[in-house]
């Protein structure tokens, strides 16, 4: 008798896609899914209401797996702002979508359907927003579809390709004063020269040790920069606490298209500049002085970002020529770190916090910088015009660096500070 | 083979050109215009002012590497879309493909695709988009898109297949209602 030959295993995402599309799906293959979720934020607001009007439909396919908060525009400065709020908030009462999270209600839709319980591990996610792959911290899939979010709303499935996934082994620990964010900067670069493969989607999915000691927060924020790899997003696999987390893991002998290891323990605490230098050690901009800090956004906006922040600044103030702004990327961030002081010792520093959501990340409405200024920030870009004056430049870095850097009113590194 | 069908011509738009200038002037993007014509006609005015004025709908940009980078809006989209072109790209980043395809954009990833072309030049695509043939004798065979894809392109992308659908699903109705009736 011949063995029966055993299939090859599946990645997290192939099984992740495989059970919502109905079908077996691997790497490369384009199926229809049906979402177990689907997230929208209000910077849709004007697109579904035009689609929506226009197509006059009289109901969604299942408005209990949609998903909507209010966070790029928080704080209305604008007739054209506050009349999209209107209209969001108008489809959701005409569809009758509960899990709507209004203004100071909630906060940043990337984050808040993980604080809800809204996406569970294993699930399969919509996206409207590029960043909604932050959902990949706890074991779901997301994958982002701009402006044809109406689809999967109105139809209940739409079209994904399954991603190709690369293996990305953190190992070590990190050095003392390197955070996250930096780690994330690092394997931005250490994939920047790798060729991925054409005609399809890739996902990084990050283990080791490394890995398996980040808190959720810190799991975000790895997940997030996937999309400056040329990937789409990332995964973890579940917390080992989430019951059913095996189900949810990559098989032994899964088809990864590649294998990748990065020793954390060689990461040093860096910056992205705006000037196309890209991401450098902190002490290679020389103390470039700076008019504003920011500290917020569902890059690096997190409960562990404002503690990091709270811990450099406790007992200390802001340089004079600074301006610091603090955006918890929740509601429910703000009121843990209001509970535990850290608003207080942020706010004695001479922070001013701004409600819950995207902050200045979101095209700077709020928080804009003046002509020739310089911003050091925890936010997800520093494209030119993302704070508003294309004059201005920003550069990019972890809660600790951005504290220190406001404390100095120069960019130096929260080790060079103290 | 004639050159009568030779009808659309190439225009060539270089590596690295991005949503938010290479495409489209991020000013369009910013005030988060859904003028159609407007944006139309300021299609890759940053690198080449003249290039929308001259482009006619079935015509060919042909972009090399990493086409439609950075955080791709909207508003270029709508540009692209509006002018009926055809991309014939190196590459392009995922997320900035699948918007396109869903936007209906004619979209093919063709690699080497800058060195054979003469910008201007006037070019043949099979109906398929499988073979490209140029007036000075090079062939492109871009990557033929997966058919589930081609078929939402050649339906007009996403906004145009619910339209269809919600007429589709009102028409259902109707008729149940009408069953209703006689029963």
């Amino acid at each position: 008798m011949t063995a029966v030959p055993h299939p090859a295993g599946l990645t997290l995402s192939e099984k992740v896609f495989s059970r919502a599309a109905g079908v077996p799906a691997t790497a490369g293959a384009v199926v229809d899914v049906r979402p177990d979720l689907i997230t929208v934020h209000d910077g849709y607001a004007a697109m579904l209401w035009q689609q929506f009007n226009a197509l006059d439909f009289p109901s969604l396919d299942d408005p209990e797996r949609i998903f909507v908060a209010i966070d790029h525009e928080v704080h209305y400065t604008t007739d054209d702002t506050a009349r999209a709020g209107t209209q969001l908030r108008e489809l959701c009462r005409r569809y009758g979508i509960s899990q709507f999270y209004d203004v100071g209600r909630g906060g940043n839709a990337n984050v808040l359907p993980v604080e809800t319980g809204a996406v569970k591990a294993g699930d399969f996610v919509f996206a409207s927003d590029v960043n909604g792959v932050n959902l990949g911290a706890i074991g779901a899939v997301a994958v982002p579809i701009g402006a044809a979010i109406s689809a999967p709303m109105i139809l209940g499935e739409w079209w994904a390709q399954v991603p190709h996934t690369i293996r990305v082994e953190l190992s070590g620990t990190p050095r003392a004063g390197v955070h996250s964010r930096d780690i994330a900067s690092h394997i931005v670069t250490a994939l920047a020269d790798i060729a991925l493969p054409t005609g399809g989607p890739v996902t990084l999915e990050f283990h080791g040790e490394y890995a398996a000691s980040l808190h959720i927060d810190g799991r975000m924020t790895l997940c997030h920069f996937a999309m400056h790899t040329g990937a789409f997003g990332a995964v973890f696999e579940p917390f080992p606490t989430h019951s059913g987390a095996k189900a949810v893991a990559s098989d032994p002998d899964a088809a990864f298209w590649m294998r990748l290891s990065i020793d954390t323990s060689e990461v040093v605490a860096s910056v992205k500049t705006p000037d196309g230098r890209g991401v450098v050690p902190v002490d290679a901009v020389g103390a470039t002085p700076i008019q504003q800090a920011v500290i917020g956004s569902c890059a690096s906006g997190f409960y562990a970002d404002l503690a990091l922040a709270a811990s450099v600044l406790r007992g200390r103030r802001v340089h004079p020529d600074v301006r610091l702004i603090v955006t918890p990327v929740t509601r429910a961030v703000h009121d843990r770190c209001e509970r535990e002081g850290i608003v207080a010792d942020l706010r004695a520093a001479g922070a001013i916090f701004l409600e819950a959501g995207c902050g200045p990340c979101a095209g700077g409405r709020v928080g804009a910088l003046g002509p020739g200024e310089v911003s050091i920030a925890t936010v997800s870009d520093n494209a030119t015009g993302r704070f508003q004056s294309a004059g201005a430049a920003i550069y990019l870095g972890s809660a600790a660096t951005v504290a220190a850097s406001a404390i100095a009113g120069a960019i130096v590194s929260a080790e060079e500070e103290r | 083979m004639s050159d009568s069908t030779m009808d659309r011509r190439a225009w060539l738009v270089g590596d690295d050109v991005d949503g938010d200038t290479g495409i489209l002037p991020l000013r369009f993007t910013a005030a988060r215009s859904l003028d159609r014509a407007e944006l139309r006609a300021h299609l890759f005015s940053t690198l080449r002012p003249d290039l929308s004025s001259r482009i006619q709908s079935g015509d060919v940009i042909v972009a090399g590497e990493n086409f439609a980078c950075g955080r791709l809006h909207a508003q270029p989209i709508m540009a692209l879309r509006e002018s009926g072109v055809v991309i014939v790209a190196a590459s392009v980043p995922y997320l900035a493909y699948r918007r396109m395809i869903d936007a209906g954009v004619h979209l093919l990833i063709c690699p080497d695709s800058t060195s054979a072309v003469t910008d201007g030049e006037r070019v043949r695509m099979s109906e398929d988009g499988s073979l490209l043939t140029t007036e000075s004798g090079a062939s492109l065979r871009p990557h033929a898109l997966p058919l589930a894809l081609r078929r939402l392109v050649d339906a007009g992308g996403f906004e145009a297949a619910l339209a269809r659908e919600v007429v589709a699903r009102k028409g259902h109705m109707r008729l149940d209602q009408s069953e209703g009736l006689l029963a």
